[in-house]
This record gives structure tokens, sequence and C-alpha cells, in this order.
């Protein structure tokens, strides 16, 4: 189900606050369990015949942990592996699968006759936040044995099908807390404004300026040549489409759990204001680099054993952190891209500290515009690679954003064929621009509300039908208009 | 009632009149007033009414225009003048997503030779035997004697009542009878919905309908499912019923076109006919094979015909460039609306 469809937003949200809020008067135990089948619901009522595979891995790595928590000595360790490996079991088979056939039918030049696997939505999601459980508990970090409240972790319908990944000791405290099932206005009025931000970005933002990323990239993959303008405002409208989907799906993610007393972390804090490209992995998708960083990168040695070392973590990180984003050689190049942009930076800071001049660099306005510049149009060129579904397409963009167009092609073709104009999509890029670099962030704007809520219970009632008839109307844009598209981190 | 909930009632109010300050910035498509103004079968705009059109919920190619002296979207005044030719169509003649100077009226009237004006009376939603009236009424107050037809291959279907394309005249679908169906007068409602930006946004671009919403809550939609047209499945071989029944049809709507147009005043009537504009080796569908019907019997009725098929077959061996307006607009582009301004010109100078 899509958080942007009349069927969530009428029937299916409405339904289950009330539930929620019915029964949480009652017995908080209720309320975790109708949310809990609620979250099923909702995952079944896209993909029923995955349900199982959602349950299983749910009552397989709930019994795993309770075995690690239980035992003492190396059965822990056992136990611990036997998860691990079970979980990437299972998301290699259905992740990675395709791709490890149709390389090894290309190296042997062979065709297998086998079935093509459907990747269950959500998978990678919810793998990797059961990952980080049975890591937390074996770490003596969490211990749970509540059934529910660990089914809820998982599927709690905001964040199950494109994250944020999260951390068992982020929520467990919350669905311990009996005042978590109690209507709070505050609360319910804060998250109904955010999910509304939320929406306007999927629906109006992405959506709106998603044609004129599709224009360029779909032909190019098909074959076609841009030229340099199609090249880089296609690239560019990619950058602000992929941005305001997923930060907005975070939105509804955040807001949605706050209806339900549920706090979320962010994820996104403004990335395309990054001055380096750490500092945009401290922005992008927080929850997921956190992971990275504190279940891939630290385990392998982090920046414990020397410099070289250091930048090998950092380079293996990257490149299985493009591997999970997606099962092809373009996610691998992407990570590897972001895995050298990092080493790059790194070096340059030792460098910089070593000379005496990361002080007065970071006092330079002229330092930090090119620094701001230089990070952004890095991974601009590196979401090519993330957008484009060929080598060839992203090769072929690429080229022609460095310059390098050959001179046969029709120059405008692409914007011709979509029928779509150049400065509208320039316009659009504009705009996005600067919402996204020069505005506040949903964050900071949700927090603000939050804290006015509470302190001014009378601004609760219009903010509320403020939201809500803006929620309506955005939906109701979604439901009657043409064209409308899933979020693009469903795909992962 | 109590504070809270009037304050609720006054966030959602306060939210519209925003809604409404907003899309009165943007180019949302204005209302269009049309009516029976200067003919009881021709519908049209108020004589200088000025609004605008954008396509779709994001607005696109806005453009303003402005009504002549007689109520259609032209550039210009309408006079007598035997010398003129009317550009006789729907909305592919109209085409307000076009930037003026790429209308197929001022394209043809570029095309030809001396200082032959061109009149636009292209109606949106009207089929053929609207156009006949057209042709009629241009003949009576203008004397025009030389007459474009622009049309597309279903536009003889869309002649029978109830298609959706029709402003007067039209054959019942059952027994092929003439009948007239005008629209009626807007309600009180629409009358006051003109005024908002907000209601011409809901019904002009969304058009929104209370039903799809709620069916939308119903329908399940998986994402594999969502993005499927149903357009792709091949169509059937047309059975020879229906062939002929849809014969039978073209040749009462031909019948009752010819018996409207003052045949006697016409000096040239030449037809363009819109068709398939990729692909021409995929198997002919019903529709296609009724508009081949509809070319045959108009040349049978002494018209210049051009299909304009060989002409979108020759341009495709020549260009990647699309004739279509986007792929969210079937409507001719400026380079297709050449193809056939530049045929239609060579026929009226002969």
């Amino acid at each position: 189900m899509l958080f942007t469809t009349a069927t969530f937003s009428f029937l299916y949200l409405p339904i289950v606050l009330i539930g929620f809020f019915a029964l949480g008067r009652r017995e908080p135990a209720l309320s975790a369990l109708w949310l809990f089948a609620a979250s099923v619901f909702f995952y079944g009522y896209w993909m029923p015949e995955f349900t199982l595979l959602l349950l299983g891995s749910i009552g397989v790595n709930f019994f795993i942990g309770q075995r690690i928590a239980a035992r003492q000595g190396p059965a822990r360790r056992t136990w611990l592996t036997v998860g691990i490996v079970l979980n990437l079991a299972t998301l290699a088979y259905f992740k990675y699968a395709n791709f490890f056939i149709d390389n090894l039918e290309a190296l042997l030049g062979a065709q297998f006759s086998v079935a093509r696997i459907i990747l269950p939505i959500g998978i990678s999601f919810y793998s990797f936040t059961q990952i980080a459980y049975l890591v937390d508990t074996w770490q003596g970090k969490v211990r749970e044995a509540r059934p529910v409240h660990y089914g809820l972790f998982v599927t709690f319908f905001p964040h199950l099908i494109a994250g944020p990944v999260l951390h068992h000791a982020q929520m467990m405290p919350q669905f311990a807390n009996p005042a978590v099932y109690r209507f709070n206005a505050a609360h319910f009025t804060a998250g109904l404004a955010i999910f509304c931000i939320g929406l306007f970005k999927k629906i109006v933002l992405a959506d709106g300026i998603a044609p004129y990323a599709d224009a360029v990239f779909v032909p190019v993959d098909a074959g076609a040549h841009p030229d340099m303008a199609e090249a880089w405002i296609g690239a560019l409208a990619y950058t602000f489409q992929l941005y305001f989907d997923f930060s907005g799906y975070s939105d509804m993610a955040i807001g949605l759990s706050w209806m339900f007393n549920i706090r979320l972390p962010f994820n996104f804090d403004s990335p395309y204001k990054a001055l380096n490209i750490s500092d945009f992995w401290r922005r992008w998708h927080i929850s997921l680099s956190t992971f990275l960083r504190d279940y891939l990168y630290v385990p392998l040695g982090g920046n414990r054993k020397g410099r070289m070392r250091r930048y090998l973590n950092l380079g293996a990180t990257m490149v299985l952190g493009g591997l999970w984003h997606g099962a092809s050689w373009s996610f691998v190049l992407w990570g590897a891209m972001h895995g050298v942009y990092l080493m790059v930076n790194h070096a340059f800071r030792a460098l910089t500290e070593k000379l005496g001049w990361r002080a007065a660099l970071d006092a330079s306005a002229a330092f930090r515009l090119l620094a701001w510049s230089l990070t952004f149009l890095s991974v601009v060129a590196a979401w090519v690679l993330f957008r484009a579904e060929t080598m060839h397409g992203a090769s072929r963009m690429l080229q022609s954003m460095a310059g390098w167009v050959p001179q046969s092609t029709d120059k405008g073709l692409l914007w011709w064929n979509a029928g779509l104009q150049p400065r509208v999509a320039m316009g659009w890029c504009l705009v996005l621009g600067v919402v996204a670099v020069a505005l506040r962030n949903s964050n900071q704007i949700g927090e603000r509300l939050l804290a006015a809520m509470q302190a001014r219970p009378a601004w609760r009632a219009p903010l509320a039908g403020a939201a809500l008839a803006s929620a309506v109307a955005l939906v109701v844009v979604n439901t009657t208009r043409s064209s409308s598209s899933a979020f693009i981190y469903f795909n992962f | 009632m109590g504070r809270a909930p009037l304050l609720f009632l006054g966030g959602i109010v306060a939210t519209a009149v925003c809604a409404e300050i907003v899309l009165r910035g943007l180019p949302v498509s204005t209302a269009t007033m049309t009516g029976y103004y200067q003919d009881p079968d021709i519908l049209a705009y108020p004589a200088h009414h000025t609004w605008t059109m954008a396509t779709g919920w994001d607005l696109r190619n806005p453009h303003t225009l402005r009504a002549n002296n007689w109520g259609f979207a032209a550039e210009h005044e309408f006079t007598a003048d035997p010398e003129a030719v009317a550009l006789i169509g729907d909305s592919y003649v109209e085409a307000s997503m076009l930037a003026p100077r790429d209308r197929p009226a001022a394209q043809l009237e570029a095309l030809l030779p001396g200082q032959r004006k061109v009149y636009a009376m292209g109606t949106p939603g009207t089929a053929m035997l609207d156009y006949a009236q057209r042709i009629r009424f241009a003949n009576e107050r203008f004397q025009i004697r030389d007459f474009v037809v622009l049309m597309e291959g279903a536009d003889a279907r869309q002649a029978l009542c109830g298609s959706g394309n029709i402003v007067s005249r039209c054959l019942d679908p059952e027994t092929l009878e003439p009948r007239t169906a005008r629209h009626p007068r807007a309600s009180a409602w629409t009358d006051l919905a003109r005024h908002s930006a907000l209601a011409q946004y809901l019904m002009s671009q969304l058009r929104f309908k209370p039903a799809t919403v709620v069916k939308a809550m119903f329908t399940r939609k998986p994402p594999e499912e969502a993005g499927a047209g149903a357009g792709k499945v091949a169509p059937a071989a047309p059975d020879p019923e229906q062939l002929a029944r849809a014969q039978a049809m073209v040749d009462a709507v031909v019948q009752q076109f010819f018996a409207t147009v003052p045949r006697a005043q016409i000096r040239q009537l030449v037809f363009l006919v819109d068709g398939r504009r990729t692909s021409q080796a995929a198997p002919r569908t019903l529709a296609e094979l009724e508009r081949a019907h509809l070319i045959l019997r108009l040349r049978e009725q002494g018209a210049t015909v051009h299909d304009l098929e060989p002409l979108y077959a020759a341009h495709a061996a020549r260009s990647q460039r699309s004739l279509a307006v986007g792929p969210y607009d079937g409507h001719l582009n400026p380079m297709g609306l050449h193809l056939a301004m530049a045929a239609a010109a060579q026929s009226l100078a002969r």
C-alpha cells in the first residue's frame, strides 16, 4: 500500500488509528497487537505471497535472538552467525540470484532455463533491521521477551517498506510505554502536518520533476545520445527527484509515527547542503549510513588499523552499500565512486591538517562555496550511475555531461519527443534547488511544530484542519491525475 | 458548536483560501464560457473573451487565448471574405497547447501564396456533423468557399449522439437517424465555480469526480500492475459483422455531412485525416478500417482527401522526431501540423 493512495489515506489509516487508540484506552497490549496485525495487513495488501516470508523471518529472528540472549559462551556467537547467515542468505536468494545467474550466463556464454525471482518489497530493510537486532542482542545491548513488540518493531508499517532502518533500542522503550497507546493531540496534529509535508514533497515536487528525468534517462538507456544540456538537466532533475521522493517518504513515515506517538529517527538532514562527501553521508539516508558504519565499517576495523586499511574499509563499505541498493553493476560502480570520493576527501583533510591549512580553509567563504559546488557536482555525477538502467546508458550520459557529444546527435530531440520544454525543466530544477539548499528542512519544521503544539493547545485544531484539508487535496491530486508512481526506494 | 470544531473548520477554510490564492498565481485553465451565441448549432466563446488553457495536474503548455469578434479562438477578426480559407476541426485546429505561431491556421496562412487569410474555426469536443454546421455557417456569414477540415480517423464515430464529442447535430447510435443534442445551460454551481481557480483546477486540470476517488479507495493496485497499460494488449482482428456495422455508420455520417454543407457554394473542400504515426506494418484495428472506409467515402463524394499516414511514414523514415505534442497529449505538434498544412496548401493552390 502506498501512503499517497486513497486506500491508505481515506480507509486504512483512519481505521488503524481508531482501532489503535480505542484499544489503547483499555489494554495497551491489545493495541500493540492491533498495530502489528494492521502492519502485516499493510504489507500483505500488496504482496500477499510474501507475507509468510516476512512472518517466518520475524519468527526465526526472534527465536535466534532469544537463544543468543539465553546462552553463554561460544554458543552465543554460533547463534549470531546462524542468524546473520540466514538473513543474508534469504536476501542473497531473493535479491541477488538473478544478478548472479545473469553474470554466470554472460561469463560462460550459456543460457540457463531458470525462472526469474521476484524481489519481495522491503526485504532489504527488514533483513538489515533484524541483523542489527541480533548483533545488539549479542553485544548485550537489548533483550526482547515480547513477540508482539518484536513483530511490531520489524513490521511497524510506516518504516516497513522503505525504512528508516531501525535499532531495536530506538523502538522498544516506546512500545513499552503505556502513554504511547493514548491519543495525544499535539503529537497527532504535528504528525499530520509532517505527513502533509512528505505528501507535498512526493506528489508535487518529486512527481513534478520526474518526467524531466525520465525524458532523458529512458531514451538514453534505449540507445539515444543526449546533448550536453539534456544530459545535465536530466541528471539534475533526477538528483532532485530522488531527494524529494525519498525524503518525502521519510517525512511521511515520521509524521505517521508521530500520529501513533512513536518517534522514528530522522533519515535526511538537507544532504544537498553538504560541504564535503563525508558530510553528505551524514545527511543522506542517515539510518542506512549509520547501519553500514556500525555493522560493517567498524567491524572491518574502521580507522583503527592505519590509513591504508581505513581507505580500504571505506571502499569496501561503500561498494557493499551500493550493492545493497540493487543487484547490478551500476549500483556497484555507484558505491565504488562514493568510496573513491570518501578516500579523496579523507586524504585531502589529512593533507590540509598536516599543512596547517584546515582552520583557514574552513573560515573561507570562497572555499566553502567551492567545496559545496564540488560535493554537489560529484553527487550529481554519481546519481547518473544510480538512475541509469544500463552501463551504456550511464556512459552516454556522463560523456555528454563532460561535453563529448557525437556530431550526429539531434540536439533537443529528447525534450521534443517527450513534449517538454528545457526552460520549464530548468525552472523546476532552480525551484527545487532553492528548496533543498536554502530553506529549513522538514526535521526543523517538525520539531518546531511539535513544540508549538505542546505549548499552545489552541493552535492544534486549526492546524489539524489545515493539515487534513491539505492531505485530502494532495491525495485527490495523486488519485485523479493520469500519472502517479511508487516511491523509488520501494525497489530496494 | 464548541470552539475547537470552529477552529478546525477555520483551518480547512484557510487552506482553501490559500490554495485559491496560489492557484490564481499559476496558469490554471480558466472558464471558456462557451455558448450558442451566434447560431443555435455553433458552440463558440463570447466575442473577445480571454481565457487560459493548460494541460494536466502540472499545468503543461499554458497559453492565453482570445476569442475574436465571432467567438472563435482565431488570430483574425472574421469579416466577409470570399478569398479566405476556413480551417474547420476540433481541438486539433484550436491547438490551445501550442504557441500562436505554431497553430495550424497560422502555419497554413504562411504557406498559402498571396495574402489569403485563414479563419481558424476549431471547436474542441466536436465531430463531423458539427463541422458541417460550421462550414454552412462560414459560407452563410463570411461567403467563404474554400474549406480545409482537419480531422481524426474517429470523427465519424464521434458524430454519434452520446459520444461526448457533440455540440449540436448527431446521429442516433441505434437508428442512425439525425438528432440534435446541444450542451445544457451551465448550472448555478458551474457558474459560481467558473470564478474559482481552485474549482477550475479540480474540474479542468484534474477532471475530479468523487466516484473516481471512491473507486480508487477500493481498488487494489500492486506496484507491478500500477504502470501496466491496458492498451498494450494486441487488439483482436475485427469481425466482419462489426466492420459492416462500422461502415454503415460511416456511410450515414458522410451522407448527413454532405446533406448539410452547401455543396453548390463550395469551391474546394479538403480533408486532412490524421492516422497512425508509427509502426505502419502492425495489423489494422477496427477503428483504422473504419477510418479507411471514411476516406473512401469522402473521396467518392468528390472531396480532396489527404490521408496523413503516408506523410507521417515518410517523416519517420528521415527523422526520429515525434509528431505528437507529447506522450501525454496525442494532438499534432508543430512539426506534424506542418506536414498536414503543407498538404492542404498544395491542394488549395491548384
